[in-house]
């Protein structure tokens, strides 16, 4: 999936970087993302370190079912995943919302250090 | 009634937090900037009124006793007036009138709140603490299970007024955050300085559906004050005082109305406007007005206070964006100051500060962000509450 050599820089880019790392301070999380006929992938964030792998996790923290399998937009910071869920395109199966949200609080901090 | 000028202005930037000062500390800066522009001392105010907002917030109960006993007024009169979002303004009609009745020559009106001081004793989270006091402005019964926090209840009134009309569309409501962000690049006393595309703004987090985040005020901390003095003594004190023409409050139902008159409407606006036009002799406001400060607690909302003031017809407000009329260009600046997206909010502090910038704006004392003055009026417009139930209005004149 061509989303996951993106999310991959992106985790470069947060990996390298304090400043983004701290952009949700102490922040942990398995987050798991699921498509109707793609494979899964989870995203595994250690106090703000990020690491991307294809396929399910054991015990994810957050489980996102997406209908949209092009999630580049959110990643890149420039739309809120806010909006994936208010047009009915994303739903928590497992975990809390406002964690999906901190996603795109990285995201946009990513796409301003990279202005 | 006495004719009363505003003689002085003083203000604080908004902050996200002011860590060093509490809010006696506040007060006390927003006084001395006051007396110093007034070029008074405190001695010679003869009484203040206080427009503070939480106690819950400040986590002090008579507030206004504190303050009062620490910037030296202690044995004069004082009051307090809390009244949601719209406290500032509704303290400047006490002031006002304090001072037009001839109960006082010179008055201290003074708003000040801090907003990050509270946490929640559960969790020690700052944010928790501070979503529990707002939830309980809305009817804790019967409007709190429905829209629990003050964006969803503006929601409701910015969807109905959207089924109702047809408009604003979500570009035009994105275009007045643009407006005002950008405006905020020109004061020094603006909290966010950000140049937004509409795009971004469209884009970012949806707060309480169609509001997003760059559409939403800030929550801030800070304090505003402006002295009010009789006329004889006005225009002894003060090269250009800036004369209160017109002043109007208004408190509405306290649940949004879904009745058809009341559907997508803010009626406190209307009611206060048509108090203060009638006193201001304004009939036709975006004709007579120079420049006007609007409660954009969401950016939807300054459109439909536009109609709501008159500027034009219910429905049309989305125009005014689209033809630049209310840039700063325009035939009617809206929010030269940033407004309360960008420049800064919290009930108390905001509604004087809009004051203020009118007063400072037809002085033509008002910097890089300084509009034109021709007809020599100015207007600013508070709303706030439950169900956006405390309107107020003021006309003001050089």
């Amino acid at each position: 999936m061509e989303l996951l050599s993106y999310l991959a820089g992106l985790a470069s880019q947060v990996n390298s970087s304090a400043k983004l790392q701290n952009a949700v301070p102490s922040w942990s999380a398995i987050i798991q993302f699921e498509f109707p006929n793609e494979e899964s992938f989870h995203l595994t964030i250690d106090q703000g370190k990020w690491r991307v792998d294809s396929g399910p996790h054991i015990k994810p923290t957050l489980v996102l079912q997406s209908q949209e399998v092009d999630l580049e937009p959110i990643f890149s910071g420039d739309i809120d995943i806010s909006h994936f869920f208010a047009e009915g395109k994303m739903r928590v199966t497992k975990g809390q919302y406002l964690e999906a949200v901190n996603l795109s609080r990285v995201a946009l901090a990513a796409k301003r250090q990279r202005r | 009634m006495r004719e009363v000028a505003i003689v002085g202005v003083g203000q604080l930037p908004f902050r996200t937090r002011y860590l060093e000062y509490d809010y006696r500390e506040l007060a006390f800066l927003a006084t001395k900037e006051v007396l110093a522009d007034a070029g008074i001392s405190i001695a010679e105010v003869d009484s203040a009124v206080y427009g503070i907002y939480s106690d819950l917030l400040l986590r002090q109960q008579t507030s206004d006793c504190m303050i009062h006993d620490y910037i030296g007024l202690r044995g004069k009169p004082g009051l307090r007036v809390t009244s949601g979002a719209s406290t500032g303004a509704y303290a400047f009609r006490a002031a006002y009138c304090e001072v037009a009745s001839g109960m006082s020559d010179i008055v201290l009106l003074l708003g000040v709140q801090k907003s990050a001081d509270l946490i929640n004793p559960e969790s020690g989270h700052r944010g928790e603490g501070i979503m529990m006091s707002e939830s309980i402005t809305h009817d804790v019964i019967w409007q709190h299970p429905y829209t629990p926090m003050p964006p969803a209840a503006w929601g409701v009134i910015l969807t109905a007024h959207i089924e109702k009309y047809g408009a604003p569309t979500l570009e035009q409501i994105a275009k007045v955050s643009v407006k005002n962000h950008k405006n905020a690049l020109a004061n020094p006393n603006a909290q966010l300085k950000m140049e937004l595309t509409v795009e971004e703004v469209l884009n970012s987090r949806i707060i309480a559906w169609p509001t997003t985040m760059y559409e939403c005020c800030l929550f801030s901390e800070g304090a505003a004050a402006v002295i009010l003095a009789e006329a004889g003594k006005a225009k002894s004190m003060c090269d250009k005082p800036v004369w209160v023409r017109g002043v109007g409050t208004c408190h509405e139902t306290a649940i949004p109305d879904m009745s058809e008159e009341a559907l997508g409407r803010t009626l406190a606006i209307s009611g206060a406007a048509r108090q203060a036009y009638s006193m201001a002799g304004v009939t036709t406001p975006l004709e007579e007005l120079d420049v006007a400060e609007i409660h954009d607690l969401y950016s939807g909302l300054e459109i439909l206070a536009y109609e709501e003031l008159g500027f034009c017809p219910l429905g049309e407000g989305g125009r005014l964006i689209d033809e630049g009329i209310v840039e700063m260009g325009g035939a009617l600046p809206v929010n030269p100051s940033g407004g309360r997206v960008a420049c800064g909010h919290i009930a108390g502090p905001s509604e004087v500060y809009s004051l203020g910038e009118i007063a400072l704006q037809l002085r033509g004392d008002a910097g890089q962000r300084q509009v034109k003055i021709n007809k020599g009026k100015g207007l600013a417009q508070t709303v706030g509450g439950p169900g956006a139930s405390l309107g107020a209005v003021v006309v003001l004149e050089r």
